[in-house]
Protein backbone atom coordinates (compact mmCIF):
# COMPACT_ATOMS: atom_id res chain seq x y z
CA UNK A 1 0.00 0.00 0.00
CA UNK A 2 1.23 3.43 -1.01
CA UNK A 3 -0.11 6.52 0.74
CA UNK A 4 0.25 9.85 -0.91
CA UNK A 5 0.39 12.90 1.10
CA UNK A 6 -0.75 15.62 -0.64
CA UNK A 7 0.75 19.19 0.30
CA UNK A 8 -0.55 21.10 3.14
CA UNK A 9 -2.58 23.77 2.07
CA UNK A 10 -1.48 27.54 2.71
CA UNK A 11 -4.14 28.25 5.29
CA UNK A 12 -3.17 26.05 8.11
CA UNK A 13 -3.74 25.78 11.69
CA UNK A 14 -0.80 25.60 14.38
CA UNK A 15 -0.53 21.95 14.12
CA UNK A 16 -0.84 22.07 10.38
CA UNK A 17 2.04 25.20 10.29
CA UNK A 18 4.32 22.46 11.79
CA UNK A 19 3.87 19.71 9.73
CA UNK A 20 3.54 22.43 6.46
CA UNK A 21 6.87 23.66 7.91
CA UNK A 22 8.10 20.23 8.19
CA UNK A 23 6.90 19.17 4.99
CA UNK A 24 8.42 22.15 2.86
CA UNK A 25 11.66 21.48 3.99
CA UNK A 26 11.26 17.40 2.47
CA UNK A 27 9.91 19.05 -0.28
CA UNK A 28 13.16 21.12 -0.46
CA UNK A 29 15.00 17.75 -0.68
CA UNK A 30 16.30 16.23 -3.94
CA UNK A 31 14.26 12.59 -2.82
CA UNK A 32 16.72 9.25 -4.19
CA UNK A 33 15.07 7.13 -6.23
CA UNK A 34 15.28 3.11 -6.28
CA UNK A 35 18.57 3.07 -4.65
CA UNK A 36 19.46 -0.33 -5.54
CA UNK A 37 22.41 -0.46 -2.73
CA UNK A 38 20.66 -1.87 0.06
CA UNK A 39 22.78 -0.69 2.90
CA UNK A 40 23.06 3.03 1.74
CA UNK A 41 19.11 3.03 1.59
CA UNK A 42 18.56 1.81 4.95
CA UNK A 43 21.86 4.95 6.37
CA UNK A 44 19.67 7.18 4.59
CA UNK A 45 16.07 6.25 5.70
CA UNK A 46 17.91 6.41 9.45
CA UNK A 47 18.62 9.97 8.95
CA UNK A 48 15.50 10.78 7.88
CA UNK A 49 13.45 8.89 10.35
CA UNK A 50 15.48 11.11 12.90
CA UNK A 51 15.57 14.28 11.41
CA UNK A 52 11.86 14.75 11.41
CA UNK A 53 10.24 14.06 8.42
CA UNK A 54 6.66 14.09 8.45
CA UNK A 55 5.66 10.22 9.32
CA UNK A 56 8.82 9.27 10.68
CA UNK A 57 7.25 7.52 13.78
CA UNK A 58 5.40 5.02 10.98
CA UNK A 59 8.95 4.13 9.47
CA UNK A 60 9.31 0.86 11.55
CA UNK A 61 5.58 0.02 9.25
CA UNK A 62 6.84 1.41 6.29
CA UNK A 63 8.71 2.69 3.74
CA UNK A 64 8.68 6.24 3.05
CA UNK A 65 10.17 8.04 0.35
CA UNK A 66 9.39 11.24 -1.52
CA UNK A 67 8.61 11.25 -5.16
CA UNK A 68 9.49 13.94 -7.62
CA UNK A 69 7.45 16.31 -7.08
CA UNK A 70 8.13 16.01 -3.26
CA UNK A 71 5.05 14.00 -2.21
CA UNK A 72 6.06 11.70 0.73
CA UNK A 73 4.89 7.90 -0.04
CA UNK A 74 4.76 5.15 2.24
CA UNK A 75 5.07 1.98 0.96
CA UNK A 76 3.25 -0.87 3.52
CA UNK A 77 5.42 -3.79 3.23
CA UNK A 78 3.97 -7.31 3.39
CA UNK A 79 3.05 -9.14 5.93
CA UNK A 80 2.35 -5.71 8.33
CA UNK A 81 -1.16 -6.29 9.75
CA UNK A 82 -2.73 -3.47 7.36
CA UNK A 83 -5.69 -2.45 10.38
CA UNK A 84 -3.47 -1.61 12.80
CA UNK A 85 -0.79 0.41 9.93
CA UNK A 86 -3.85 2.33 8.58
CA UNK A 87 -5.56 2.98 11.70
CA UNK A 88 -2.24 4.77 12.66
CA UNK A 89 -1.54 6.49 9.75
CA UNK A 90 -5.05 7.63 9.24
CA UNK A 91 -4.95 9.32 12.77
CA UNK A 92 -1.66 10.79 12.25
CA UNK A 93 -2.51 12.17 8.33
CA UNK A 94 -6.14 12.73 9.83
CA UNK A 95 -4.52 15.40 12.14
CA UNK A 96 -1.20 16.35 9.90
CA UNK A 97 -2.65 16.61 6.24
CA UNK A 98 -5.44 18.43 4.19
CA UNK A 99 -5.59 15.03 2.25
CA UNK A 100 -5.13 11.56 2.50
CA UNK A 101 -4.59 9.36 -0.57
CA UNK A 102 -4.03 5.90 -0.81
CA UNK A 103 -2.65 3.40 -3.33
CA UNK A 104 -3.00 -0.06 -2.23
CA UNK A 105 -1.12 -3.07 -2.93
CA UNK A 106 -4.16 -5.41 -4.65
CA UNK A 107 -6.17 -6.82 -2.20
CA UNK A 108 -5.09 -4.83 0.68
CA UNK A 109 -7.38 -1.85 0.38
CA UNK A 110 -10.09 -4.44 1.24
CA UNK A 111 -8.28 -5.51 4.86
CA UNK A 112 -9.24 -1.66 6.01
CA UNK A 113 -12.20 -1.46 8.22
CA UNK A 114 -13.90 1.56 8.33
CA UNK A 115 -14.32 1.35 12.06
CA UNK A 116 -10.67 1.56 12.03
CA UNK A 117 -9.94 5.19 10.71
CA UNK A 118 -11.22 8.02 12.78
CA UNK A 119 -14.27 10.06 11.08
CA UNK A 120 -13.40 12.60 9.04
CA UNK A 121 -16.51 14.94 8.70
CA UNK A 122 -18.87 15.97 11.08
CA UNK A 123 -21.50 13.16 11.21
CA UNK A 124 -25.04 14.64 11.33
CA UNK A 125 -26.59 14.01 14.81
CA UNK A 126 -29.71 13.22 14.96
CA UNK A 127 -32.25 13.71 16.70
CA UNK A 128 -32.19 10.89 19.09
CA UNK A 129 -29.57 12.21 21.65
CA UNK A 130 -29.88 7.84 22.91
CA UNK A 131 -28.51 6.86 19.30
CA UNK A 132 -24.92 5.01 20.51
CA UNK A 133 -23.90 4.89 17.04
CA UNK A 134 -24.40 8.56 16.55
CA UNK A 135 -22.22 9.34 19.71
CA UNK A 136 -19.38 7.16 18.99
CA UNK A 137 -18.84 8.21 15.51
CA UNK A 138 -19.33 12.11 17.19
CA UNK A 139 -16.53 10.88 19.93
CA UNK A 140 -14.39 9.73 16.94
CA UNK A 141 -14.67 12.95 15.07
CA UNK A 142 -14.17 14.90 17.88
CA UNK A 143 -10.88 13.44 19.06
CA UNK A 144 -9.56 12.33 15.99
CA UNK A 145 -9.57 8.69 17.39
CA UNK A 146 -10.80 5.35 15.67
CA UNK A 147 -14.05 4.52 16.48
CA UNK A 148 -12.49 1.02 17.40
CA UNK A 149 -10.53 2.94 20.18
CA UNK A 150 -13.67 5.01 20.80
CA UNK A 151 -15.73 1.76 21.22
CA UNK A 152 -12.71 0.41 23.66
CA UNK A 153 -12.92 3.46 25.93
CA UNK A 154 -16.41 3.53 25.84
CA UNK A 155 -16.05 0.01 26.76
CA UNK A 156 -18.67 -1.00 24.47
CA UNK A 157 -17.94 -4.19 22.00
CA UNK A 158 -17.07 -3.92 18.14
CA UNK A 159 -19.79 -6.27 17.73
CA UNK A 160 -22.52 -4.56 19.58
CA UNK A 161 -21.19 -1.23 17.89
CA UNK A 162 -21.63 -3.20 14.72
CA UNK A 163 -25.12 -4.90 15.43
CA UNK A 164 -26.29 -1.10 16.13
CA UNK A 165 -24.99 -0.04 13.14
CA UNK A 166 -26.94 -2.03 10.91
CA UNK A 167 -30.61 -0.91 9.67
CA UNK A 168 -33.58 -1.75 12.19
CA UNK A 169 -30.99 -2.98 14.61
CA UNK A 170 -32.70 -2.84 18.11
CA UNK A 171 -32.39 -0.16 20.88
CA UNK A 172 -29.30 -0.44 22.41
CA UNK A 173 -29.52 -1.89 26.21
CA UNK A 174 -28.49 0.86 28.88
CA UNK A 175 -25.78 -2.42 30.47
CA UNK A 176 -23.98 -2.73 26.70
CA UNK A 177 -23.50 1.03 26.52
CA UNK A 178 -20.69 1.04 28.85
CA UNK A 179 -18.81 4.10 30.16
CA UNK A 180 -20.01 5.67 26.38
CA UNK A 181 -21.82 8.54 28.17
CA UNK A 182 -18.68 9.55 30.38
CA UNK A 183 -17.21 9.42 27.55
CA UNK A 184 -19.40 11.97 25.95
CA UNK A 185 -19.26 13.97 28.69
CA UNK A 186 -15.79 13.64 28.87
CA UNK A 187 -14.92 15.13 25.34
CA UNK A 188 -17.11 17.92 26.65
CA UNK A 189 -15.00 18.80 29.38
CA UNK A 190 -11.45 18.46 27.31
CA UNK A 191 -13.47 20.48 24.65
CA UNK A 192 -13.86 23.09 27.24
CA UNK A 193 -10.41 23.10 29.05
CA UNK A 194 -8.26 22.97 25.95
CA UNK A 195 -7.24 25.42 23.79
CA UNK A 196 -6.17 22.98 21.13
CA UNK A 197 -8.09 19.99 19.23
CA UNK A 198 -8.77 17.40 22.18
CA UNK A 199 -7.04 14.50 20.02
CA UNK A 200 -3.71 16.59 19.47
CA UNK A 201 -3.50 17.10 23.66
CA UNK A 202 -4.50 12.93 23.85
CA UNK A 203 -2.25 12.10 21.39
CA UNK A 204 0.75 13.81 22.97
CA UNK A 205 1.69 11.55 25.36
CA UNK A 206 1.25 7.85 24.47
CA UNK A 207 0.16 7.14 28.77
CA UNK A 208 -3.03 9.58 27.79
CA UNK A 209 -4.23 7.54 25.21
CA UNK A 210 -3.87 4.74 27.38
CA UNK A 211 -5.87 5.91 30.12
CA UNK A 212 -8.17 6.99 27.51
CA UNK A 213 -8.97 3.57 26.40
CA UNK A 214 -8.61 2.33 29.85
CA UNK A 215 -11.50 4.71 30.19
CA UNK A 216 -9.85 6.72 32.94
CA UNK A 217 -11.62 9.87 32.05
CA UNK A 218 -10.88 11.71 35.46
CA UNK A 219 -7.33 11.10 35.58
CA UNK A 220 -6.99 12.65 32.30
CA UNK A 221 -8.96 15.62 33.36
CA UNK A 222 -6.86 16.35 36.42
CA UNK A 223 -4.38 15.92 34.83
CA UNK A 224 -5.39 18.42 32.30
CA UNK A 225 -6.53 20.57 35.38
CA UNK A 226 -3.00 20.53 36.69
CA UNK A 227 -1.16 21.42 33.78
CA UNK A 228 0.51 25.42 35.25
CA UNK A 229 0.27 26.77 31.95
CA UNK A 230 -1.95 27.64 29.25
CA UNK A 231 -2.42 24.37 26.97
CA UNK A 232 -0.70 24.02 23.74
CA UNK A 233 0.55 21.27 21.18
CA UNK A 234 3.55 19.68 23.50
CA UNK A 235 6.46 19.08 22.29
CA UNK A 236 5.96 15.50 22.97
CA UNK A 237 3.46 15.28 20.63
CA UNK A 238 5.82 16.85 17.79
CA UNK A 239 8.22 14.71 18.97
CA UNK A 240 5.52 11.43 18.00
CA UNK A 241 4.71 13.18 14.61
CA UNK A 242 8.13 14.06 14.20
CA UNK A 243 7.07 17.33 12.21
CA UNK A 244 9.01 20.27 13.44
CA UNK A 245 8.73 20.48 17.33
CA UNK A 246 11.26 23.75 16.98
CA UNK A 247 8.63 25.16 15.49
CA UNK A 248 6.01 24.94 18.48
CA UNK A 249 5.41 28.25 19.46
CA UNK A 250 7.10 29.73 22.33
CA UNK A 251 5.63 31.20 25.62
CA UNK A 252 6.29 34.56 23.74
CA UNK A 253 4.11 33.59 20.79
CA UNK A 254 0.92 32.96 22.14
CA UNK A 255 -1.36 34.71 19.79
CA UNK A 256 -0.18 31.60 17.73
CA UNK A 257 -2.27 29.36 19.88
CA UNK A 258 -5.19 30.74 20.09
CA UNK A 259 -6.12 31.10 15.97
CA UNK A 260 -9.84 30.32 16.03
CA UNK A 261 -10.92 30.34 12.33
CA UNK A 262 -9.06 28.45 10.23
CA UNK A 263 -10.53 27.19 6.31
CA UNK A 264 -9.68 24.32 4.95
CA UNK A 265 -8.51 23.31 1.30
CA UNK A 266 -10.15 20.28 1.08
CA UNK A 267 -13.73 18.73 1.19
CA UNK A 268 -12.19 15.56 2.97
CA UNK A 269 -10.36 17.26 5.41
CA UNK A 270 -11.48 18.60 9.00
CA UNK A 271 -9.12 20.75 10.25
CA UNK A 272 -9.19 20.32 14.24
CA UNK A 273 -10.43 23.57 14.80
CA UNK A 274 -13.41 23.03 13.10
CA UNK A 275 -14.07 20.01 15.25
CA UNK A 276 -14.16 21.87 18.18
CA UNK A 277 -17.52 22.74 19.76
CA UNK A 278 -19.13 25.28 18.10
CA UNK B 1 34.05 13.42 -3.81
CA UNK B 2 35.37 13.66 -7.12
CA UNK B 3 33.80 16.46 -8.28
CA UNK B 4 34.65 18.62 -11.01
CA UNK B 5 35.06 22.38 -9.85
CA UNK B 6 35.72 25.60 -10.04
CA UNK B 7 39.18 27.54 -10.00
CA UNK B 8 40.69 28.24 -6.77
CA UNK B 9 40.00 31.80 -5.82
CA UNK B 10 43.43 32.36 -4.38
CA UNK B 11 45.59 30.42 -6.87
CA UNK B 12 43.91 32.36 -10.49
CA UNK B 13 42.24 35.55 -9.90
CA UNK B 14 41.76 35.83 -13.72
CA UNK B 15 40.25 32.35 -14.20
CA UNK B 16 38.00 33.06 -11.56
CA UNK B 17 36.82 36.16 -13.37
CA UNK B 18 36.16 34.30 -15.96
CA UNK B 19 33.95 31.76 -14.61
CA UNK B 20 32.66 34.31 -12.13
CA UNK B 21 28.91 32.91 -13.09
CA UNK B 22 29.73 29.37 -12.20
CA UNK B 23 31.75 30.18 -8.72
CA UNK B 24 29.97 28.52 -5.82
CA UNK B 25 27.10 30.50 -4.09
CA UNK B 26 27.23 32.83 -1.38
CA UNK B 27 30.73 33.59 -1.71
CA UNK B 28 31.96 30.12 -0.42
CA UNK B 29 35.47 29.63 -1.39
CA UNK B 30 36.47 27.81 -4.33
CA UNK B 31 37.25 24.34 -4.15
CA UNK B 32 40.48 22.44 -5.13
CA UNK B 33 39.94 20.86 -8.30
CA UNK B 34 41.83 17.53 -7.34
CA UNK B 35 40.15 14.67 -7.57
CA UNK B 36 40.35 12.17 -4.77
CA UNK B 37 42.15 8.55 -5.33
CA UNK B 38 39.69 7.25 -2.75
CA UNK B 39 36.32 8.87 -3.59
CA UNK B 40 33.17 8.67 -1.16
CA UNK B 41 30.97 9.38 -2.98
CA UNK B 42 27.91 6.46 -3.39
CA UNK B 43 25.53 8.62 -5.21
CA UNK B 44 24.95 11.57 -7.17
CA UNK B 45 21.33 12.94 -8.05
CA UNK B 46 19.78 15.75 -10.10
CA UNK B 47 16.48 16.46 -10.54
CA UNK B 48 14.54 18.93 -12.63
CA UNK B 49 10.86 19.85 -11.73
CA UNK B 50 8.73 21.43 -13.87
CA UNK B 51 5.10 23.19 -13.13
CA UNK B 52 2.57 23.40 -16.23
CA UNK B 53 4.26 20.16 -18.30
CA UNK B 54 1.75 18.00 -20.08
CA UNK B 55 1.03 14.53 -20.02
CA UNK B 56 3.75 12.28 -21.65
CA UNK B 57 3.02 10.91 -24.45
CA UNK B 58 2.39 7.11 -24.76
CA UNK B 59 5.98 5.93 -26.05
CA UNK B 60 7.50 8.41 -24.53
CA UNK B 61 9.83 6.23 -22.35
CA UNK B 62 10.96 4.42 -25.72
CA UNK B 63 11.81 7.70 -27.31
CA UNK B 64 13.70 9.09 -24.66
CA UNK B 65 15.91 5.86 -24.27
CA UNK B 66 16.52 6.27 -28.55
CA UNK B 67 17.32 9.75 -27.73
CA UNK B 68 20.05 9.02 -24.55
CA UNK B 69 21.54 6.39 -26.59
CA UNK B 70 22.17 8.51 -29.33
CA UNK B 71 23.82 11.26 -26.78
CA UNK B 72 25.76 8.33 -25.39
CA UNK B 73 23.39 7.54 -22.12
CA UNK B 74 22.74 3.54 -23.09
CA UNK B 75 20.00 2.75 -20.62
CA UNK B 76 18.57 -1.15 -21.77
CA UNK B 77 15.91 -1.21 -18.98
CA UNK B 78 12.49 0.62 -19.32
CA UNK B 79 10.07 0.36 -16.83
CA UNK B 80 6.65 2.32 -16.38
CA UNK B 81 6.40 4.03 -13.66
CA UNK B 82 2.35 4.34 -12.89
CA UNK B 83 0.65 5.18 -9.33
CA UNK B 84 -2.98 4.43 -8.68
CA UNK B 85 -4.39 6.86 -6.07
CA UNK B 86 -7.36 5.10 -3.59
CA UNK B 87 -8.67 8.02 -1.93
CA UNK B 88 -9.54 6.48 0.92
CA UNK B 89 -12.90 8.24 2.92
CA UNK B 90 -13.66 6.67 6.30
CA UNK B 91 -16.99 4.80 5.90
CA UNK B 92 -17.26 4.77 2.16
CA UNK B 93 -15.46 2.22 -0.58
CA UNK B 94 -12.53 4.03 -1.89
CA UNK B 95 -12.17 5.31 -5.15
CA UNK B 96 -9.41 4.56 -7.64
CA UNK B 97 -7.81 6.80 -10.06
CA UNK B 98 -4.59 6.75 -12.11
CA UNK B 99 -1.99 8.81 -11.02
CA UNK B 100 1.50 9.92 -12.76
CA UNK B 101 2.62 8.12 -15.92
CA UNK B 102 6.14 7.81 -16.36
CA UNK B 103 9.11 6.04 -16.89
CA UNK B 104 11.81 4.68 -15.63
CA UNK B 105 15.08 4.28 -17.92
CA UNK B 106 18.21 2.31 -15.92
CA UNK B 107 21.25 0.25 -16.50
CA UNK B 108 21.29 -3.51 -15.99
CA UNK B 109 22.57 -3.37 -12.47
CA UNK B 110 20.78 -0.22 -11.95
CA UNK B 111 23.60 2.00 -11.06
CA UNK B 112 23.01 4.80 -13.88
CA UNK B 113 19.34 5.39 -13.85
CA UNK B 114 16.77 8.31 -15.38
CA UNK B 115 13.47 8.84 -14.26
CA UNK B 116 10.65 10.63 -16.73
CA UNK B 117 7.58 12.17 -14.67
CA UNK B 118 5.56 14.78 -16.53
CA UNK B 119 6.46 17.42 -13.00
CA UNK B 120 10.02 16.00 -13.24
CA UNK B 121 13.57 15.01 -15.15
CA UNK B 122 15.96 12.86 -12.74
CA UNK B 123 19.11 11.72 -13.53
CA UNK B 124 21.26 9.49 -10.55
CA UNK B 125 24.29 7.77 -10.80
CA UNK B 126 26.15 5.68 -8.36
CA UNK B 127 29.37 5.70 -10.99
CA UNK B 128 30.31 9.05 -10.61
CA UNK B 129 33.61 9.77 -11.83
CA UNK B 130 33.69 13.81 -12.46
CA UNK B 131 30.54 16.60 -13.04
CA UNK B 132 32.30 17.52 -16.65
CA UNK B 133 32.01 13.58 -17.48
CA UNK B 134 29.08 11.42 -15.06
CA UNK B 135 26.99 14.72 -14.59
CA UNK B 136 26.15 17.72 -17.02
CA UNK B 137 26.84 15.29 -20.68
CA UNK B 138 23.69 13.01 -18.90
CA UNK B 139 21.91 16.20 -18.02
CA UNK B 140 21.84 17.57 -20.97
CA UNK B 141 21.25 14.51 -22.66
CA UNK B 142 18.02 14.20 -20.25
CA UNK B 143 16.91 17.84 -20.55
CA UNK B 144 17.59 17.46 -24.26
CA UNK B 145 14.77 14.77 -24.59
CA UNK B 146 12.53 15.87 -22.01
CA UNK B 147 12.36 19.34 -24.28
CA UNK B 148 11.52 17.12 -27.36
CA UNK B 149 8.98 15.22 -25.30
CA UNK B 150 6.72 17.65 -23.68
CA UNK B 151 8.17 21.27 -23.30
CA UNK B 152 7.80 22.17 -19.74
CA UNK B 153 6.66 26.01 -19.67
CA UNK B 154 8.21 26.76 -16.59
CA UNK B 155 11.09 25.00 -14.19
CA UNK B 156 10.13 25.51 -10.38
CA UNK B 157 13.25 23.52 -8.55
CA UNK B 158 16.81 22.59 -9.75
CA UNK B 159 17.94 19.64 -7.32
CA UNK B 160 21.54 18.47 -6.75
CA UNK B 161 22.34 15.84 -3.67
CA UNK B 162 25.68 13.93 -3.52
CA UNK B 163 25.74 11.09 -0.52
CA UNK B 164 29.25 10.16 0.62
CA UNK B 165 30.12 7.92 2.73
CA UNK B 166 33.52 8.17 4.42
CA UNK B 167 34.51 4.72 5.44
CA UNK B 168 37.58 3.41 7.69
CA UNK B 169 37.61 -0.11 8.65
CA UNK B 170 39.72 0.39 11.58
CA UNK B 171 37.44 3.08 13.22
CA UNK B 172 36.03 1.42 16.15
CA UNK B 173 34.14 4.54 17.64
CA UNK B 174 32.80 7.75 16.69
CA UNK B 175 36.21 9.39 17.64
CA UNK B 176 38.23 7.92 14.85
CA UNK B 177 36.44 10.83 12.89
CA UNK B 178 37.85 13.67 14.97
CA UNK B 179 40.85 15.39 12.50
CA UNK B 180 38.59 14.50 9.02
CA UNK B 181 35.84 15.75 9.96
CA UNK B 182 35.92 19.64 11.09
CA UNK B 183 35.59 19.66 14.54
CA UNK B 184 32.35 22.18 14.57
CA UNK B 185 30.53 19.45 12.69
CA UNK B 186 31.30 17.22 14.98
CA UNK B 187 30.13 18.73 17.84
CA UNK B 188 29.31 16.80 21.02
CA UNK B 189 31.69 14.14 19.43
CA UNK B 190 34.62 16.25 20.65
CA UNK B 191 33.29 17.16 24.09
CA UNK B 192 35.96 16.01 26.52
CA UNK B 193 33.37 14.12 28.94
CA UNK B 194 30.65 12.83 26.34
CA UNK B 195 32.57 12.43 23.13
CA UNK B 196 33.67 8.76 23.75
CA UNK B 197 30.00 8.19 24.98
CA UNK B 198 28.78 9.29 21.49
CA UNK B 199 27.61 5.93 19.35
CA UNK B 200 25.86 7.35 16.58
CA UNK B 201 24.73 11.18 15.40
CA UNK B 202 22.25 12.27 12.41
CA UNK B 203 22.64 15.84 12.18
CA UNK B 204 21.03 18.45 9.75
CA UNK B 205 21.98 21.59 8.48
CA UNK B 206 19.61 24.06 6.64
CA UNK B 207 21.85 26.45 4.68
CA UNK B 208 20.13 29.53 2.93
CA UNK B 209 22.31 31.14 0.12
CA UNK B 210 19.18 33.44 -1.06
CA UNK B 211 15.69 33.52 -1.09
CA UNK B 212 15.81 30.93 -3.47
CA UNK B 213 18.73 28.78 -2.99
CA UNK B 214 19.92 26.94 -0.24
CA UNK B 215 21.15 23.45 0.80
CA UNK B 216 20.15 20.68 3.41
CA UNK B 217 23.78 18.83 4.73
CA UNK B 218 23.13 16.04 7.08
CA UNK B 219 25.84 14.40 8.27
CA UNK B 220 26.67 11.76 10.91
CA UNK B 221 28.84 8.72 12.02
CA UNK B 222 26.71 5.39 12.21
CA UNK B 223 27.61 1.92 12.54
CA UNK B 224 28.07 0.91 9.37
CA UNK B 225 26.95 -2.83 8.51
CA UNK B 226 28.45 -2.99 5.07
CA UNK B 227 31.91 -2.43 6.81
CA UNK B 228 32.49 -4.97 9.72
CA UNK B 229 30.52 -2.71 11.65
CA UNK B 230 33.00 -0.35 11.82
CA UNK B 231 32.06 3.38 12.13
CA UNK B 232 31.82 5.43 8.82
CA UNK B 233 30.71 8.78 8.31
CA UNK B 234 27.42 10.01 6.11
CA UNK B 235 27.63 13.40 4.35
CA UNK B 236 24.63 14.12 2.13
CA UNK B 237 24.50 17.46 0.72
CA UNK B 238 21.99 18.60 -1.44
CA UNK B 239 22.20 22.04 -2.69
CA UNK B 240 19.19 23.18 -4.43
CA UNK B 241 17.80 26.91 -6.60
CA UNK B 242 13.88 27.11 -6.71
CA UNK B 243 14.14 30.12 -8.76
CA UNK B 244 11.44 29.69 -11.60
CA UNK B 245 12.79 30.24 -15.30
CA UNK B 246 12.16 29.09 -18.51
CA UNK B 247 12.88 25.81 -20.06
CA UNK B 248 16.35 26.20 -21.34
CA UNK B 249 18.50 23.23 -21.45
CA UNK B 250 22.12 25.18 -21.56
CA UNK B 251 20.74 27.57 -18.72
CA UNK B 252 20.04 24.83 -16.54
CA UNK B 253 22.86 22.83 -17.00
CA UNK B 254 24.50 26.30 -16.37
CA UNK B 255 22.35 26.70 -12.97
CA UNK B 256 23.50 22.82 -11.98
CA UNK B 257 27.17 23.35 -12.19
CA UNK B 258 26.96 26.12 -10.04
CA UNK B 259 25.21 24.27 -7.21
CA UNK B 260 27.42 21.22 -8.15
CA UNK B 261 30.97 23.80 -7.18
CA UNK B 262 28.95 24.97 -4.23
CA UNK B 263 28.64 21.56 -3.35
CA UNK B 264 32.16 20.74 -3.58
CA UNK B 265 32.71 23.88 -1.67
CA UNK B 266 31.04 22.85 0.85
CA UNK B 267 32.26 18.86 0.76
CA UNK B 268 35.47 20.57 1.47
CA UNK B 269 34.35 22.26 4.57
CA UNK B 270 33.06 19.97 6.15
CA UNK B 271 35.98 17.83 6.34
CA UNK B 272 39.19 18.59 7.23
CA UNK B 273 42.73 19.91 4.71
CA UNK B 274 44.39 16.95 5.87
CA UNK B 275 41.94 14.77 5.40
CA UNK B 276 40.79 15.99 1.94
CA UNK B 277 45.09 15.32 1.11
CA UNK B 278 44.79 11.84 2.51
CA UNK B 279 42.05 11.31 0.17
CA UNK B 280 43.44 12.88 -2.43
CA UNK B 281 46.97 10.88 -2.44
CA UNK B 282 47.58 9.58 -6.06
CA UNK B 283 45.20 11.73 -7.19
CA UNK B 284 45.38 13.90 -10.50
CA UNK B 285 43.97 17.33 -11.31
CA UNK B 286 40.56 17.54 -12.73
CA UNK B 287 42.00 19.38 -16.17
CA UNK B 288 39.23 19.11 -18.10
CA UNK B 289 36.87 20.72 -15.95
CA UNK B 290 38.01 24.12 -16.95
CA UNK B 291 37.48 23.91 -20.73
CA UNK B 292 34.06 22.31 -20.11
CA UNK B 293 33.28 25.46 -17.85
CA UNK B 294 34.79 28.17 -20.58
CA UNK B 295 32.98 26.31 -23.51
CA UNK B 296 29.79 26.30 -21.09
CA UNK B 297 30.03 30.01 -20.47
CA UNK B 298 30.98 31.44 -23.67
Amino acid sequence: MTMILERTGSTLGDYEELTSFDEQLVSRHTPARDVSDHDLREVLARFDITLAEPMAPLRSFVVTHADATGTSISDVGEGVVATSVVGLLAVAMHRTFRLLTVVPTPGLAADVASEDLPVSAEPGLTSDAQDVVAAIKHSSWRLGLPQRDICEAADVSRSAYYTWSQPGAPRPRVASQGRLWALVQFTEDLEDLLDVPPGQWLLARPERREQLLDGRFDDLLESLRAQPRPLRAAADYARFLSVGGDRLASDAEPATLGRKSRKTTSAQTVSPSRRRKK
Amino acid sequence: MSISMGADDEDDEVVNKEHEETRPLAGLPGADRTLLARAPLELAIVEVRFAGARNLPDDAGLRMRERLGAAGLRLTRLEPRQTQRVNMTPGVAPTVEVGTNGWLLANPDGTIQVTLLPQAAVFQTATYYRWSVSMRPSLEAVLAAVGELATPPVVIRIGLRYVNRFVDPAAATVAAWKGRIDERFLGPICHAHLGELVKGSQQQVDLAFSDSQGAILRHGPFVDERNSRSVSYLLDIDCYDTTPSNFDVTELANRTEVLNRTAASMFQSVITEGYRHQLQSDGQTDEETTPASEEVLR
